[in-house]
């Protein structure tokens, strides 16, 4: 770094992300002073809420954590409670969660990759700019979020805090004829779905390489969402039952939401981390796409993370196709289950990366504690790290304008959802 | 609710709309304080609304309208709007002569309502019937159902009168 003029960026109003945040920059003679991802909204406290709650309710209650992802609460959610209960539930159930969690990844990817990031990379300050110079790709993107959410609704009857998931299954098993019109859908959207990755690909996204480690779920037979190891790209491969005694949060005086670091350092969750920990599980016919549009995985460019989302909603549209070509609807949607004391953890896969619970029940079945780890908490420390690493990279001699832009972009790429991690983000301009 | 019962107002005639003068309402809100106040006020106007023409959705964000108002005849967007008003005030804004007066209390994305309703517009989604109601609130941690139970009557009084104009105008708008 050779610049040497003072810079003190704020922002108080972080704009395209999920929730409310902010970024303080100071730079004084070309080194960088201060640099500090402010979230300081009060904590929600949701883990107070679920205490003496029995299961049924903690999933219901839990969607409302956030109302983007709302599927990957109640999944990880359920399948705590049915761990400790013991609960094998049946090949149906476990196939039309994972059609239930496409859903969530399909709307809020294609949420994330043409409302929030795409501008960013084209040149335009939003997405009504850039919906009059390109209005086929955002129809595209509405179209795509659209189908997700209705995904959603066909099991949770709602894409807004949905209610059809219960320990042992669903409250209601689609019919037939729901699910084949959907299937249409998802059939009229594979193209979409082509055109997404390789328009995401031929966007001018910056060459910047970085160090960091992924940590993401791993399964042996699929790309991961609802179940897995979890595993990292610096050696770690443990039951989710383990998460506790490898990675820890704490506190820092310029957040309400705790960071979270593996062996003392931060790590990248979510879709780059994802992809980057399974291209081996990736469907050959994506694995092909990619490599047509000239995109490898793994990847250490974070700038990647817009087509590692596009690929998921490849991955989505076809993985839902693939598990509801054959359907036939059950005549229970829900197996029978015992309440039992004793602990509880599961690790899933929200659109923004790993997300884990653990619950203590008592004997008569009600949560005595609840801990609730989000994948944006979890980047924070990340996001730190690397908007440190790319203002110590580029030219320091842009206008403020460009620099806060900048941060900004960098912040974008992990499509943080502050309200999970709780809340606000504004950027903090100081000049010395 | 029964204070509500007595206050309500007597519903509109049922006009003989077909499917496509459905009017769809749409509540924006989040699980936070006053930002409540859109999906509730949704859900209790679902239970004391006569007519059978409305449309109910809710959503979690702005920048989801543009593909919740497409494929309807008019669509009757219900959200908190913070400004110096006592609360529990409605004020009804129709697409597009004052929105930009009327910025949304939490527009998350950076997509308020007058964003998401101008980017549909941009995209030729937005039925040419929109509207607002807006529920004022005087601050972001206000008590929601407070807001709302005030509010309500005047809302409902608001969907009627819609309700009726579009009734009036859509045997030759269609």
């Amino acid at each position: 770094m050779t610049q040497q003029r003072d810079i003190s960026i704020k922002v108080p109003v972080l704009t395209r992300v999920e929730g409310e945040g902010a970024l303080r920059l100071q730079i004084k003679n070309g080194v960088i002073e201060d640099l500090q991802l402010q979230i300081y909204e009060p904590p929600r406290l949701f883990e107070k809420m679920l205490l003496g709650r029995e299961p049924n309710d903690v999933i219901d209650i839990v969607a409302r954590i956030c109302g983007i992802c709302p599927v990957a609460y109640q999944m990880t959610a359920v399948q705590a409670f049915e761990n400790l209960c013991e609960v094998e539930v049946t090949p149906w159930i476990r196939a039309m969660r994972r059609v239930f969690y496409c859903g969530e990844w399909l709307q809020s990817h294609a949420l994330h990759i043409h409302m929030l990031a795409a501008p960013d990379f084209l040149g335009f300050d939003n997405i009504i700019e850039m919906a009059s110079k390109h209005a086929s790709v955002v129809r595209r993107g509405l179209r795509l979020q659209a189908l997700g959410n209705d995904l959603i609704a066909l099991f949770g009857a709602r894409s807004v805090h949905p209610v059809g998931v219960q320990v042992g299954g669903f409250y209601h098993a689609p019919a037939v004829t729901a699910v084949a019109q959907i299937i249409e859908r998802l059939q009229a959207a594979k193209q979409d779905a082509d055109e997404l990755v390789r328009w995401t690909a031929s966007l001018p996204l910056p060459a910047e390489e970085q160090q960091f480690v992924s940590v993401a779920l791993r399964h042996a037979n699929e790309y991961p969402m609802n179940e897995g190891r979890i595993i990292s790209s610096s050696g770690l491969n443990i039951d989710c039952h383990e998460y506790p005694a490898h990675f820890r949060e704490h506190q820092v005086p310029h957040s309400t939401a705790l960071h979270a670091l593996l062996q003392d350092r931060p790590y990248l969750v979510g879709p780059l981390a994802r992809i980057n920990l399974n291209a081996d599980n990736l469907p050959i016919e994506l694995h092909n796409l990619l490599t047509t549009c000239g995109i490898t995985f793994p990847s250490q460019n974070m700038f990647h993370s817009i087509v590692a989302r596009a690929a998921e909603c490849w991955l989505a549209i076809n993985e839902a196709i693939h598990l509801l070509q054959d359907y036939t609807q059950p005549s229970e949607a829900a197996i029978p289950w015992q309440a039992r004391a004793g602990s509880g953890m599961m690790a899933t896969e929200a659109p923004r990366g790993l997300l884990w619970h653990h619950y203590e029940v008592d004997a008569a079945g009600q949560v005595l504690t609840a801990r609730i780890v989000p994948p944006t908490s979890q980047n924070q420390a990340r996001i730190e790290e690397d908007l440190r690493h790319s203002f110590e990279s580029i030219d320091l001699g842009q206008k403020d304008d460009a620099l806060r832009l900048h941060g900004e972009t960098v912040i974008r790429n992990y499509d943080p959802c502050i309200s999970c991690a709780t809340h606000f983000l504004q950027l903090d301009v100081r000049r010395d | 609710m029964t204070d509500i019962a007595n206050r309500m107002i007597k519903p509109a005639t049922d006009h003989a709309l077909n499917s496509q003068q459905r009017i769809r309402v749409i509540g924006i809100g989040s699980h936070h304080g006053a930002d409540l106040s859109g999906w509730l006020a949704c859900e209790r106007l679902q239970t004391i609304t006569m007519i059978n023409q409305f449309d109910w959705q809710l959503c979690r964000t702005p920048a989801q309208l543009p593909q919740l108002v497409t494929n309807c005849h008019a669509v009757v967007i219900v959200d908190a709007v913070l400004n110096n008003q006592p609360a529990g005030q409605v004020i009804s804004l129709s697409w597009p002569v004052t929105f930009d007066r009327y910025p949304s209390v939490c527009s998350s994305h950076g997509i308020g309502v007058f964003e998401a309703l101008q980017l549909a517009s941009t995209l030729d989604q937005l039925p040419s019937h929109t509207y607002v109601l807006g529920i004022t609130i005087s601050n972001r941690q206000q008590d929601a159902t407070v807001v709302v139970t005030e509010a309500l009557p005047q809302l409902q009084q608001e969907l009627n009168r819609i309700a009726d104009h579009i009734a009036s105008i859509g045997c030759h708008n269609l």
